[in-house]
Parts: C-alpha cells; structure tokens; sequence
C-alpha cells in the first residue's frame, strides 16, 4: 500500500520571530500489510488533519468455521 | 522543484509530566509563532484534537492552549502496530507583546490551529515625525 501527499505550511517568514518547529513538504508513505485486502473496499476517511483507512480482509483471509459432520 | 528530505519529528510528550486527573498522554503540539506589525500568530499542529474540544485561554499574559483527541475513535482496534501515539495536548506561551484580548480570533482547518493575537493600541510601532 503506499500514500502520497503534501504538507503545506503558510509561512509569513519576513516576519518569523519566535519558535519555528513545523516542518513542510511532500510526504509519502509505504507499508506492507500483513494480510490479503479486499481493494475493492477500501474506505478512507480524512479529520482533523488524521487519515484513516480502512482496509478490509479479503475474503480469503477471514476466519472460518467448520462443522464436523 | 528540487526535493526536499523533511526529517521526520517524533511526537514530544510533555516531560516532565505535571500531574493531572484526567486519563491519556499529553504532548507538546510543533508551533510556529510568527510576528506581524498589528499581530502575534501562532500556528500550532494538533491533529486529531476536534475543534469543540480546543480551549484556548490568554490569562495575565499567558497564552494557554489544550485539545483533546477522542480516544473512543480507536477503542475499537486491536494495534497490530503503533508509532503515532494518541494523546492530548497541552502548551503555554507567555506573550512579551501586549495583546488586545478582546479581538484574539482562532481557527482550525486540517488539524493546524491557527490563533491571530492582535497588538493592543499602546504596543503597536508609531512613526513620530520630527517637527
């Protein structure tokens, strides 16, 4: 899986004065899942400056009960 | 463009920690703080912490921000891996201006706090002409 994006910091640098901790910039980010997703059902949801994804299972991956007969 | 490295910042948990009652970590949010000729802004990164929750408070000169992140967001899952951290946060800043508390605004967009606190009168540069 991998992510892509861009930090945007509005600076006002003729008048820095003070801290100046925040960084700015591309960012991006790849990460191998330990498990098969079902791609097609991925959901993102972006708030207050926090990504979240939601990567289901496929169904491959998902637990299974078996009856004995 | 050429491409910039940013290094990446871990999160600074508050040290040393003050001892509070209310449950979960608190960190120091990254703030920029940046001087123009009518106003002090400050710029502060609190992702997570919804606006309902952001008090921001400026007594005897102190400016005092917290934010809380809703931990029942993340109640739910198991962490199979975490280097995030969600806490609250927490940062004071005492103000060397004089500053028009009555007129200080304050937004929020993508987890960026930004608080604009306009000089007061008597702290704002004058041009005095020589007669």
């Amino acid at each position: 899986m991998s992510l892509e994006g861009r930090l945007c910091r509005s600076l006002e640098p003729r008048h820095a004065h003070g801290g100046r901790e925040r960084v700015g910039g591309e960012f991006d980010r790849t990460l191998t899942l330990p498990a098969q997703i079902d791609a097609a059902k991925v959901t993102a949801d972006y708030r207050d400056g926090v990504l979240t994804l939601k990567l289901p299972r496929a169904e491959s991956e998902r637990p299974r009960s078996v009856t004995i007969n | 463009m050429a491409t910039q490295e940013v290094a990446l910042q871990g999160k600074k948990e508050l040290a040393p920690p003050q001892e509070r009652t209310e449950a979960g970590k608190f960190y120091s949010p990254y703030t920029d703080i940046y001087e123009t000729s009518d106003a002090v802004v400050v710029a502060m990164e609190v992702p997570g912490a919804e606006r309902s929750s952001i008090d921001i408070r400026l007594d005897k000169g102190v400016l005092t921000v917290t934010g809380n992140v809703d931990p029942h967001r993340y109640e739910a899952l198991t962490p199979i891996y975490s280097e995030y951290n969600v806490g609250n946060f927490v940062r004071s800043f005492t103000l060397s201006t004089k500053i028009a508390s009555d007129a200080i605004s304050a937004s929020v967009a993508d987890g960026v706090l930004t608080v604009r606190l306009p000089k007061a009168k008597e702290a704002l540069a004058r041009r005095i002409e020589i007669r």
